[in-house]
């Protein structure tokens, strides 16, 4: 597996925003798990919630993004509830952007 | 009180109002004037939303349309909300309102009858909507409003894109490119009705910088917007861009007849303005129809909790 590589694949899911806030899938902590092996990159997913309206959005984001990363030929997404996501999952700068919408982070 | 003229100076010179003490009676009718449009057209979109169930939406679209419908209603409160503030009896609008008096657009009263009504009203109409709203929120001068916009804004942005990857799916075949072609030819003309009537030298709403752009630079960014993404797909605007003007320049007379229930334009006959404001008034095919689902909805809700109460 090769290092840098996930750092690329990761550098490039920063530009994959959520769809209804200006926050990047990494940082609303949507990315469980991030590996590339022999060019598949294999990413845990998880959404904010079940009901969550986007899901077809944000993995076609996502996709989309990772095939762009030289060495990634192939994109495995498997979708995981354990543990649910939760606030806590937000990194900090993303809790000041959803203040600033006028969201209880 | 503050006069207009001390007012319109000191708006225009970047401050804020933040309460109705610092109003003029005419900034206060003309701000109430535009948010009673703006929570319209928010509330009026939920019915034609709704209705785009009776079209079939296919089952991997059911959240997303639900979702929209949820958040143009909180869009709508966000303007009534602020009507409140200022006095006004929201609910005696909404559910005691006579149907001629409601100010949204007329779009909003057009039966959605296939899918590709309902792609095009998301791809084209919600950006028209989107850049009513970003009219207020990059200029206006009343802070209440301009901070509850934000949020709005992002999810106006989001909702044109689910309208553009529902149109490009339709484009993909020579069959899902003529349904929608035959749908722009009604919509596209009644989407640039959103802005209203081409702009006064002297609008008093740019004055007191309640809004920003005038009714013809906003149309100009929405063809901006549309004629290059309905090229890309293969759709065919009445529209061409004007080089020596530097401006799009439409290829039919603005306004003219148009025919509700064929949902036909009539390029050969040019109407006055007068005219299309007379057609707003009367309301359009499903205004009745969705008023009534409101009004029902909120009978049927208080009856609920008044029986609740009892027991």
């Amino acid at each position: 597996m090769s290092e840098p590589l996930v750092a690329r694949a990761y550098q490039a899911l920063e530009e994959v925003m959520d769809p209804e806030f200006p926050i990047s899938v990494v940082s609303m902590g949507l990315i469980r798990g991030l590996e590339v092996e022999e060019g598949v990159a294999k990413v845990k997913l998880t959404f904010t919630s079940m009901g969550c309206p986007w899901t077809e959005w944000i993995e076609r984001g996502i996709k989309e993004k990772l095939l762009t990363v030289a060495g990634i030929r192939d994109v495995l997404l498997e979708i995981v509830w354990d543990k649910p996501w939760s606030r806590q999952d937000l990194v900090p700068g993303a809790r000041i952007v959803l203040k600033k919408l006028g969201i209880s982070p | 009180m503050v006069s207009a003229e001390e007012l319109k100076q000191r708006l225009q010179r970047g401050e804020f109002v933040e309460r109705p003490e610092e109003m003029t009676d005419e900034y206060r009718y003309e701000l109430k004037r535009m948010l009673l449009i703006a929570g319209d057209t928010e509330f009026r979109s939920v019915p034609m939303l709704h209705s785009f169930f009776r079209v079939g939406v296919p089952y991997r679209y059911v959240k997303p349309v639900l979702a929209i419908g949820q958040d143009e209603l909180g869009h709508a409160h966000v303007n009534y909300r602020i009507l409140e503030d200022l006095g006004e009896d929201v609910d005696a609008l909404l559910f005691e309102r006579d149907v001629s008096d409601w100010t949204y657009p007329y779009f909003f009263d057009m039966p959605m009858q296939e899918w590709s009504e309902v792609a095009v009203s998301e791809g084209l109409g919600e950006y028209a909507g989107g850049l009513l709203v970003r009219n207020v929120l990059n200029h206006t001068s009343y802070a209440p409003w301009r901070r509850a916009l934000v949020k709005v804004d992002i999810e106006e942005t989001f909702h044109v894109k689910f309208g553009q990857t529902l149109m490009t799916e339709l484009a993909e075949t020579p069959e899902g490119l003529e349904r929608m072609q035959r749908t722009v030819d009604w919509m596209f003309p009644l989407l640039l009705e959103f802005f209203g009537p081409p702009g006064k030298a002297l609008d008093v709403q740019i004055e007191y910088r309640l809004k920003g752009k005038s009714t013809d630079d906003l149309r100009q960014q929405y063809l901006h917007y549309a004629v290059p993404f309905c090229v890309s797909l293969g759709l065919k605007l009445p529209t061409h861009f004007d080089e020596a003007r530097k401006e799009y320049v439409l290829d039919f007379p603005f306004p003219c007849e148009f025919d509700p229930a064929r949902k036909r334009w009539d390029f050969a006959k040019p109407v006055e303005w007068q005219e299309v404001f007379a057609r707003w008034k009367a309301r359009g095919p499903m205004a009745k129809e969705h008023l009534q689902q409101i009004r029902q909805g909120w009978r049927s809700l208080r009856s609920g909790v008044a029986s609740r109460v009892a027991a």
